[in-house]
């Protein structure tokens, strides 16, 4: 069998030397021209202009839309690459500085929380809960004038609805849009292209990124947000049955929590597989004593898979990232702890 | 964006490159740089030897040995899947559905690496009922457990699930029929034959037996299944080209 063979109809002649480039090539074989030259002058303004209003998120964009249209090798996309490196850093810097991390020494809180010790901590974290959904809102609220979004979310709802009642469903549908919502916050922040969140009725749901996170720290980033907010959603359910004893909104906060502990698993394009990536060996093996250490507290079942997960990407990975990153590592212990508690949570069953 | 000529500038009018590439544009599959002429097959820019290479691939070895090679490859990793998801419900406790969608892309890989990466009809069907026996198998140790419990007492001291399922016992040669009706019973291969096909009808059928209350896990199936139909696709070979490298040749002198 032959392959059909089609003469270059589309071929483009290159205004320099007159080769004839195909779709695919973004330089010219011969004399190199660029092929995008003009597209790429009015990205790198914008990414300038972008940069000194300080919007490092549009700068961004620009930049890793330019990256696209420059030949992998390059010394213009090695340049545009660095460039990419440094924004990311510092919007990671800036997004650091923005969160309320622990409260600060001599508050009221701070004197008040001090001799809880660790309770102080997941009060402080709660009260974090309501700051947190309310500066979150109009975000949250935009994500639903998507219709793929609603669309895909209302037949997940229905299916739901149809095998556990519509309380349920209306909290898990919900819980798991806070989760993508998490994803998006993070890929905007780093100016990555992505789709609108869409679910799978009875498999979840998923952003799908247009393009490639430039280093494993961003990843790691991206990743591990959804599972963030998803905690924040659970808890929030949580708080709601613990304030009005209503049985749907407890079963909500703990299938919310399984759900975000089962995205933390360090496997594939899975979120904790994301935030896998950007650890050093030590920092893998950290990460698996988390998981047993959480497993022999709560017996939960979901977090041997985790443990044996988590213990064989540590044993195959050599020295996993050489950097390492504390960051992300922070973040999956808080993750497995947090939400290995809410998988704790009695429930009755829904409906 | 200063678009200056000094070194160390960013411009955007050519490529630059350091030592080690050879040329601006490289060959999609071998690195080789592109001279004289290149082709792009499916978008891809390719030098000639490498297109040469696709359309001799394209074409050679037997259809039958590709075909074998597509079915032990998804065979086995359609047990090999079946196994791990058995394994964390076993472990875990929880039926994990999206372990069926992984499920339905190593079988599909395994059937597109069989095949050689060929698609088409044949092989998204093989790959469809391999996923479907691979996540259907997991429930078999199920079915042979609920079928022991509600066995009589005498018939569930047997180990061979075709004793459950109803054979009649025969005697072993040179042994009293007593001990065989009394203790383990021996099975006819038929019977063992039509034994294991009525497990496995049940097994089969399992994911529908839940009626509706099972709606998400039959849609959880319909995407793993749909993964393993996707995942080969015959994607057609499309070749472009000769593209010229180089200035064109000067006109003929009139």
């Amino acid at each position: 069998m032959s392959a059909p063979q089609t003469a270059p109809k589309g071929a483009v002649p290159c205004p320099e030397c007159g080769s004839e480039l195909g779709r695919s090539l973004l330089a010219c074989p011969s004399c190199g021209r660029l092929v995008h030259a003009e597209r790429l002058r009015s990205l790198a303004s914008e990414a300038e202009d972008a940069a000194a209003r300080g919007n490092g998120p549009a700068a961004l964009a620009a930049w890793r839309t330019a990256l696209e249209l420059l030949p992998a090798g390059s010394r213009q996309h090695e340049t545009v690459s660095a460039k990419v490196l440094a924004l990311s850093r510092q919007v990671d810097g800036a997004a650091q500085s923005n969160v309320p991390a622990a409260p600060p020494p001599g508050s009221a809180w701070a004197r008040w929380l001090a001799p809880l010790g660790a309770a102080g901590l997941i009060v402080w974290k709660l009260k974090f809960v309501v700051v947190f959904v309310l500066t979150k809102a109009k975000l949250l609220l935009l994500g639903l004038t998507k219709a793929p979004t609603l669309v895909s979310a209302l037949a997940s709802f229905g299916v739901y609805w149809t095998v556990w009642g519509w309380k349920f469903a209306l909290g898990l549908v919900a819980s798991m849009y806070v989760h993508e919502m998490g994803h998006v916050f993070a890929l905007s922040r780093y100016g990555i292209r992505a789709t609108a969140p869409m679910f799978v009725p009875g498999l979840g749901a998923f952003v799908r990124m247009e393009q490639y996170p430039a280093e494993p720290r961003e990843d790691a980033r991206v990743g591990l947000a959804g599972p963030m907010w998803g905690l924040y959603a659970a808890a929030a359910a949580w708080m709601v049955a613990f304030a009005t004893g209503w049985g749907a909104w407890a079963a909500v906060a703990r299938s919310a929590a399984l759900l975000n502990l089962f995205n933390l698993i360090p496997l594939g394009p899975l979120d904790g597989g994301r935030g896998f990536r950007s650890l050093s060996g030590g920092q893998r093996w950290a990460a698996a004593g988390a998981l047993a250490a959480a497993w022999w507290v709560t017996h939960e079942g979901l977090l041997i898979l985790l443990f044996v997960a988590a213990a064989a990407r540590a044993a195959m990975g050599g020295h996993g990232h050489p950097a390492g990153d504390r960051g992300a590592l922070a973040r999956y212990l808080w993750l497995v702890a947090a939400l290995g508690a809410l998988t704790t949570v009695p429930v009755a069953t829904p409906r | 964006m200063s678009e200056g000529t000094s070194p160390g500038a960013l411009q955007f009018d050519k490529a630059e490159f350091g030592t080690e590439r050879r040329g601006p544009a490289e060959c999609g599959q071998c690195r080789n740089p592109l001279v004289s002429a290149y082709y792009q097959i499916n978008g891809q820019p390719v030098c000639e030897r490498c297109k040469l290479q696709a359309q001799f691939d394209q074409s050679s070895g037997s259809g039958a040995g590709r075909f074998v090679a597509a079915a032990v490859f998804g065979g086995i990793a359609a047990l090999a899947g079946s196994a791990i998801w058995y394994a964390v419900r076993a472990t875990t406790g929880y039926e994990v559905g999206i372990i069926a969608i992984a499920v339905g892309l190593m079988v599909g890989g395994a059937v597109r690496a069989g095949s050689k990466r060929r698609g088409g009809p044949l092989y998204q069907v093989l790959a469809v009922v391999l996923t479907y026996v691979g996540i259907c198998a997991q429930y078999v140790p199920d079915i042979v457990k609920a079928i022991r419990d509600q066995a009589p007492p005498g018939v569930a001291a047997s180990a061979s699930p075709a004793a459950d399922a109803g054979a009649t016992p025969v005697s072993a040669p040179g042994s009293p029929a007593g001990e065989a009706s009394a203790g383990a019973p021996a099975v006819s291969a038929g019977g063992l034959l039509v034994a294991l096909g009525l497990l496995l009808a049940l097994a089969l059928a399992a994911p529908f037996l839940g009626g509706f209350q099972n709606i998400i896990g039959v849609l959880i199936i319909g995407f793993a299944l749909w993964q393993a139909w996707k995942t080969n696709r015959r994607v057609p070979l499309e070749i472009e080209g000769p593209f010229r490298v180089g200035s064109p040749p000067p006109a003929p002198a009139s």
